[in-house]
């Protein structure tokens, strides 16, 4: 945001000099407002192990990431290159499995994912799409360069946020909005809709699309809600449908009604008791073998976890080039596999700059970094990493970008990442924003929400401004 | 005057929200169209915050959301023995907290505190008030009142949006400024279509906010309140009830000024003779048939 000291860069001298105007307890009065306005609304997420209640208002941050029309468009151009190439490879895999019997990665990596589901090999997903929700989180370095951090291909969450925090922004700041040319990013539902029916067309000229939830203890509950009210589908939970020779109904009053497409929300394991854990009370028995027959879609599909496993996300570069022949536009952050043997005595010798995360994990558990570590902690994933290499991958500490925060009646700079959804459908669309999580403790790197994180709006503008030619 | 109100008070949030949605700072044309919603003529400005203060509380072309809400609150004093008293109050600290200054530091909060309060009362007329005679005065204005504002709404906007039909963002806000768009979802999955909305809005039998469900309403609480079937009221209430009875959505979508023309031929005919019938005492006294008190007030008790 600032080059120098009380030197804003282009894309927010307006930003500043409004904040500037409206002094520091007018902001936070408008912060007051914004943070009642999600609270009322009901946008919260829930805590697990908090024992003080599991509800909390997600923080929000009035202070906008602004992202200019030419950062955006290398940004867009390099999201849909990897969501096609994920896509892609995804296909493959469970299809001809063309790039492991040519060995342009190694095969083990792949087979060896926990999250490479057998079940579905040889079966043609509709469309070819697998991943038809994709999150993809970015950081941007000290150099300004945007990074990604990991892909979310399995039930990525956050969207509704991103539509939340604009609506806030909008009521909140209406004066600093009205000066910028921010891409509107209410399309989403409108977009998600049009391709989940997309995927049925040819079963049915007006298909029924339904959204699995977990039901109202998961934490992205809100999200599911809102998503179904927007798009104007069924909202149910496992024990609202029931699979019948290889098609899916939901229970209604008026009887069983077929459905077409399943967004679920719901993690692969918990799908369906048959396929997955059998103690699964949240999924729908017999929902995969109905998919796998094509009485049903399922978007996103099985088996993605494979694509965002973190070992596969270090080779997809290489995918990237084998897939499409192009270079990647968007490089990765340096990625070690602890499951080589070089790559995981490089990790072990260097754990105190690293930061190490399991290769199927998320939310912020699980992860040690090595800088803010102990000696102890370090030894603890020394030998869970010696123990289970292949669960492992580690990666340098990245100097993230900051953004100042309000704290209070004072700006702080913290550290944030961006997460930005792409929709595969009949095209790949990405939605001109995302959700920018920020790290509001003091120092810390960890941007997620069970850990002390919140967000802000981001803008995308869309036209060339003042700020184009800047790194906003 | 309070459905009046909670109509700006909609299509000014809505409005201003889409404003802030476009690449451009929005010209001359789309406060002109939201004027003509608001059935004003044309600005002088092309400000958003001038014209948010000529709507919120200037009014200096038409009733603003702060004057609509007085002139409630000088209609409701009018009527107030008949009214529960919550119900007189929330209009009144309504009254007084739109007089307040700073406004503008929070609009949206301005305008969600005047529709939860319109709200309120909508709640206290139907669960507080008797259901007698006052209270079927007090739905006849509001529901004849929503009726023209959705009727001109949905037209101008077909109108506007006849370039773009396929804007869905823009279709969108035409629901919300209804306040129907979660409806309009619970009933449809699928794009949001001219056609569809139109027809949802105009001629649903269910939706409370459409104009066909109004005009029902009005003429419900007419028949409750005059039982004469031949009654010139009752007779123009059932012109419009048929209507939008034998109304087409595709129809109404492709030429909506029409239906616009013919809504307006009963409309206005209907204003007069609700004024006629019901608000001048010398026609009430005499439409009160022989041998039922033949118009003669009742002396009060001392």
């Amino acid at each position: 945001m600032f080059a120098g000291p009380a030197q804003p860069r282009a894309a927010y001298r307006r930003i500043y000099e409004r904040l500037s105007q409206l002094g520091a307890p007018e902001l936070a009065r408008r912060h007051q407002v914004a943070m009642g306005m999600l609270r009322n609304h009901g946008i919260t997420f829930a805590v697990y192990p908090d024992e003080q209640g599991i509800e909390k208002v997600f923080p929000f941050d009035v202070i906008p990431r602004v992202i200019s029309a030419r950062a955006w468009r290398r940004l867009e151009a390099g999201l849909r290159q990897r969501v096609q190439t994920l896509n892609h490879f995804l296909e493959d895999i469970y299809g001809r499995k063309r790039i492991l019997r040519q060995r342009a990665i190694p095969p083990e990596v792949v087979l060896s994912s926990p999250q490479y589901m057998r079940e579905m090999d040889g079966f043609p997903v509709p469309q070819g799409i697998h991943c038809h929700i994709a999150g993809i989180d970015l950081v941007r370095d000290q150099r300004g360069d945007f990074l990604v951090l990991e892909d979310n291909l399995r039930t990525p969450s956050g969207v509704s946020y991103v539509l939340a925090n604009r609506q806030v922004m909008k009521r909140v700041l209406p004066d600093l909005f009205a000066g910028y040319p921010v891409r509107p990013v209410e399309g989403y539902t409108h977009l998600l809709l049009r391709n989940l029916r997309w995927l049925a067309a040819r079963e049915a000229a007006e298909p029924t699309v339904v959204l699995l939830t977990p039901g109202i203890h998961n934490s992205a509950y809100y999200e599911h809600l809102y998503l179904a009210r927007q798009m104007g589908i069924e909202l149910v939970e496992g024990t609202d449908l029931l699979v019948d020779r290889d098609q899916v109904f939901m229970r209604t009053t008026r009887g069983l009604r077929r459905v077409h497409v399943i967004y679920r929300r719901v993690d692969d394991e918990w799908l369906d008791p048959v396929f997955g854990r059998p103690d699964s009370i949240v999924g729908v028995p017999g929902l995969v073998a109905a998919y796998r027959a094509g009485g049903v879609v399922l978007a996103n599909g099985i088996g993605n976890g494979v694509a965002d496993d973190k070992a596969v996300y270090s080779l997809i570069p290489t995918l990237i080039k084998y897939y499409l022949g192009e270079d990647p536009i968007l490089p990765n952050v340096p990625t070690y596999l602890c499951a080589l043997d070089d790559q995981r005595r490089h990790v072990l010798a260097h754990l105190e700059q690293m930061v190490v995360k399991t290769v199927d994990g998320s939310g912020g558990y699980g992860m040690l970094i090595g800088p803010e570590s102990s000696r102890r902690q370090q030894e603890a994933f020394r030998r869970q990493i010696e123990a289970h290499p292949r669960a492992f991958i580690a990666q340098p500490v990245v100097s993230l970008s900051v953004q100042p925060v309000l704290d209070g009646s004072r700006l702080r700079p913290c550290h944030q990442d961006l997460r930005p959804f792409v929709l595969s459908g009949p095209d790949v669309d990405v939605i001109p924003g995302g959700l920018t999580r920020v790290a509001l403790k003091a120092g810390s790197l960890v941007v997620n929400s069970s850990q002390g994180g919140g967000s802000r709006d981001t803008w995308v503008l869309g036209a060339l401004g003042s700020g184009d030619s800047e790194v906003a | 005057m309070l459905e009046r109100s909670y109509h700006l008070a909609r299509i000014l949030e809505v409005h201003v929200a889409l404003s802030l949605d476009r690449r451009d700072e929005p010209g001359a044309g789309f406060w002109n169209a939201l004027l003509e919603l608001a059935g004003w003529p044309p600005p002088g400005s092309v400000d958003r915050r001038e014209q948010a203060t000529e709507l919120v509380v200037a009014g200096s072309a038409g009733p603003s959301v702060r004057r609509s809400v007085a002139a409630a609150r000088t209609a409701a004093q009018a009527v107030r023995p008949s009214l529960p008293s919550e119900l007189y109050e929330a209009v009144n600290a309504l009254h007084w907290r739109l007089q307040e200054d700073g406004w503008d530091s929070d609009l949206h909060g301005y305008l969600m505190d005047v529709q939860m309060t319109v709200h309120l009362v909508d709640a206290l007329l139907e669960d507080a008030m008797s259901h007698d005679e006052a209270r079927d005065f007090v739905r006849l204005g509001k529901f004849l009142e929503r009726a023209d504002n959705v009727v001109a709404l949905v037209v101008r906007k077909s109108v506007e949006l006849a370039e773009a039909p396929e804007d869905a963002l823009e279709w969108t806000a035409v629901l919300k400024c209804c306040f129907s768009f979660e409806s309009y979802r619970a009933r449809y999955s699928a794009p949001v279509t001219p056609e569809q909305v139109v027809g949802f809005l105009l001629l649903d039998p269910d939706l409370p906010r459409s104009a066909r469900f109004a005009v029902n309403a009005a003429q419900e609480s007419v028949r409750r309140i005059d039982e004469r079937a031949g009654s010139r009221p009752r007779r123009l209430l059932a012109g419009l009830h048929n209507l939008f009875e034998n109304a087409d959505a595709a129809q109404v979508a492709r030429r909506p000024r029409e239906f616009e023309v013919d809504f307006r031929a009963l409309r206005q005919p209907l204003e007069e003779a609700l004024a006629a019938t019901y608000f001048r005492p010398s026609r009430v006294a005499s439409a009160v048939p022989a041998g039922e008190g033949g118009g003669r007030v009742p002396q009060q008790q001392q």
